[in-house]
């Protein structure tokens, strides 16, 4: 089994099974050459009576993808020198990779088409990975879906022997609490979630995220104000500004939040996370709440909005390139991972999101001084510090959590 | 009841005609093994329900039943292992009696109610004028133009009413009408959307009408309105009905209107559901929520059936 030829039936089997196997082909090619006169090769002979076994329902996968995190050790040892595979199958939100880093990774590597689908949250994502649906090779899950999908032994565990370029990352962004030793997952881009308000028609200068929520009544008089849509954004955010642990296992700490956000309920014109940023540069919304991406953009865009990194406490988030457990082309999905660690690749992929990136060595490119000294994207460690993930570390969490934004999501 | 007797008629040709097109296959077999005490009717070949008894044993029963478990299960501690336990647990459905939850349903069906009553008043009249004063020549393209907006998406014509109501756009600007993302928005998205489904009935209903049932009463000195309530109203009462239930039943189970016009502060139970399934993992709580919605909607059913019942005894 050379791994030379594309068109090659591979098969993994135990080596015990080989002469069983044999009997098969040959089996198959016999009832072949009997019933249609055909002559098949020995590898279109298994295939074929594999495929009859798989139909009788006893094509035994014998000890093949039970226990999630077992096998994909096994796998994984496995992919060293192996070469890439022809497909690789991206699934990602939208607008959240240019294209052209797509086209340049094909022709560094042109045996291997790249496609990208998308999603519009992360719970749709995660619902669709538990569901076992989609044949991706990268997901793009943020820290807070680490926990559900790695614990449901969901995620591929990164084999860094193929990923190199991690050695571009800087040290405050390896080895997260959500991902310790990165096991299952390589830090794509971070950000916080901050805020922009009209600056001709809002006379309050906001600086903390707290005082973004105190200003929100005054503002909903001069036009429309947005909150992103999602538990998170709207609960664990204000979890936060009020102090709270967003990730607390105490219905109590969530019952404050509410009781907080209902009197702000009416001044919060909409929730929505997909035409916001749109919404926001062609004028419709004043006040609003925003990903840091978002944020460095419209400022780009407009001089009359103010853009604000918050002082004090807010949600920070990051990012992750990861591999589904069941991806079937592994090899290329390491080599995509470690292709978007490349210096330039990231400096690129800064300047088409607006997030700030990971990687040491693009900072020390000159295209990337434009973003060093952009405030929105190059923060102080100190401020960065002071910013915390949201990791839903239990079905609980996430109850709570939901209930709570369905309280202020029914408050008239 | 002399409207209800003169038009029976009407329906027993309908029903013979139907009878008329399975003739072929069913004479033979009506023909060996006639035990039925209507022995003129013609036997309906029982295996052409086939498909339609595997469609639904498959695509509906199968799936409820799935449902039923998935909501007397327990959604587990942790993210490790089985992220559902099955059982029977009840917890799933005590919750959906939760003040919150109550509370959605209640605001979702006020909705339901309020654009059913909407889209009545828009669409009675509507389906009148097409039944009685478009010339039969026009009818043919004046129900078309009824259909057309189906051939759009949905999603897209929903989407228009976000730039149509647009406070700050060119045309609600132009009124300073300023209605988007609140319940009026989304009671106009749900009149519009369902519009279609009342008027084809109701039409259908009055178009069938013996008209001169209703010119023989003028004539005899009723005013208008009485004409109209005694004979019109109850000969076409059961396609109204029909037409009512079609309406309210996708728009109690709403979840694209009021996330779009509502600008996501519209809750409706579709959207509870959608949130627990997605955003909580939370199976069981979202199929007891959907079971939950079914069976307050089967009520509505089940007295719509009763209602026609009555209407067949007094018709026959």
């Amino acid at each position: 089994m050379s791994p030379k030829s594309d068109g090659e039936l591979r098969l993994l089997a135990p080596a015990g099974l080989k002469p069983k196997i044999d009997r098969l082909a040959r089996l198959s090619q016999n009832a072949a050459w009997r019933e249609r006169g055909v002559k098949v090769s020995r590898r279109e002979a298994i295939g074929l009576g594999g495929l009859a076994l798989l139909i009788a329902g006893c094509g035994g996968s014998t000890g093949g993808s039970s226990g999630g995190g077992g096998s994909a050790k096994a796998a994984s040892a496995r992919l060293e020198g192996k070469p890439l595979e022809s497909n690789l199958l991206i699934y990602n939100f939208s607008e959240y990779l240019d294209p052209k880093t797509r086209a340049s990774f094909h022709k560094q590597n042109p045996g291997t088409t790249v496609k990208e689908t998308y999603y519009s949250s992360s719970d749709e994502m995660e619902a669709k990975i538990k569901a076992g649906g989609g044949d991706y090779d990268i997901i793009v899950p943020g820290q807070n879906s680490i926990a559900p999908l790695g614990e449901a032994g969901l995620l591929y565990q990164l084999d860094h022997s193929l990923i190199p370029n991690m050695s571009n990352l800087q040290p405050q962004w390896k080895d997260l609490d959500y991902d310790k030793g990165n096991k299952f997952t390589v830090v794509k881009n971070w950000g916080y979630v901050g805020f922009y308000y009209r600056n001709d028609l809002i006379d309050a200068t906001p600086k903390t995220y707290m005082e973004f929520l105190e200003g929100l009544p005054a503002a909903a008089k001069k036009g429309r104000t947005n909150m992103l849509e999602g538990t998170t954004t709207i609960i664990g955010d204000t979890m936060i500004a009020l102090g709270l642990d967003p990730d607390s296992e105490n219905q109590a700490d969530y019952d404050k939040a509410v009781k907080f956000l209902q009197p702000l309920a009416g001044s919060i014109k909409t929730l929505d996370a997909s035409t916001n940023r749109a919404d926001t540069v062609s004028g419709k919304i004043i006040y609003g709440q925003a990903w840091s991406g978002d944020l460095a953009q419209i400022a780009a865009a407009r001089k009359d909005i103010t853009c604000v990194a918050p002082d004090g406490a807010c949600e920070r988030f990051a990012d992750n390139w990861a591999i589904p457990a069941q991806a079937p082309h592994p090899v290329a999905a390491h080599a995509w991972i470690n292709y978007l660690l490349d210096p330039e690749i990231a400096l690129q992929e800064m300047k088409y999101s607006g997030y700030g990136t990971a990687n040491a060595k693009t900072w020390d490119l000159p295209g990337a001084k434009k973003y060093a000294n952009n405030p929105l994207v190059n923060l102080e460690q100190d401020k960065i510090n002071g910013y915390k993930f949201i990791l839903s570390p239990t079905p609980k969490v996430l109850n709570l959590r939901q209930q709570a934004y369905e309280k202020f999501r029914a408050t008239r | 009841m002399s409207a209800q007797q003169l038009h029976r008629p009407a329906a027993a040709s309908a029903a013979a005609g139907e009878g008329g097109g399975s003739d072929g296959p069913g004479t033979g077999a009506a023909g060996t093994r006639a035990r039925r005490v209507r022995s003129f009717a013609p036997r309906y070949p029982g295996w052409l329900a086939g498909p339609l008894l595997a469609y639904y044993l498959v695509l509906f029963v199968a799936p409820l039943l799935i449902l039923v478990a998935f909501a007397l299960a327990r959604q587990a501690d942790s993210f490790a292992g089985n992220q559902i336990i099955y059982g029977f647990y009840t917890d799933a459905f005590s919750q959906v009696f939760d003040s919150l939850y109550l509370n959605v349903f209640k605001q979702t069906f006020l909705m339901a109610f309020g654009g059913t009553a909407a889209t009545v008043l828009v669409g009675f009249p509507l389906a009148y004028w097409m039944a009685r004063h478009v010339s039969a020549k026009r009818k043919g393209i004046v129900v078309l133009l009824v259909i057309i907006p189906f051939w759009t998406s949905f999603l897209i014509r929903t989407f228009a009413w976000k730039i149509i109501l647009d406070g700050d756009g060119s045309f609600a600007g132009k009124l300073h009408l300023d209605i988007l993302y609140t319940w009026k928005a989304v009671l106009i998205g749900l009149v519009y959307g369902y519009l279609p489904l009342f008027v084809l009935p109701a039409y259908a209903a009055l178009e069938r009408m013996d008209w001169t049932l209703v010119d023989g009463a003028l004539d005899l000195g009723a005013t208008p309105w009485r004409a109209f309530k005694d004979i019109t109203l109850p000969l076409t009462r059961p396609g109204l009905l029909s037409g009512t239930l079609l309406v309210f039943i996708p728009m109690a189970g709403e979840y694209v209107i009021p996330e779009m016009l509502g600008g996501g502060r519209f809750l409706f139970v579709g959207n509870v559901i959608q949130g627990q399934f997605i955003g909580a993992s939370n199976w069981p709580f979202g199929s007891a929520v959907s079971l939950a919605l079914m069976g307050l909607l089967s009520i509505f059913v089940i007295l719509y059936l009763i209602s026609a019942m009555r209407e067949e005894q007094f018709g026959a």
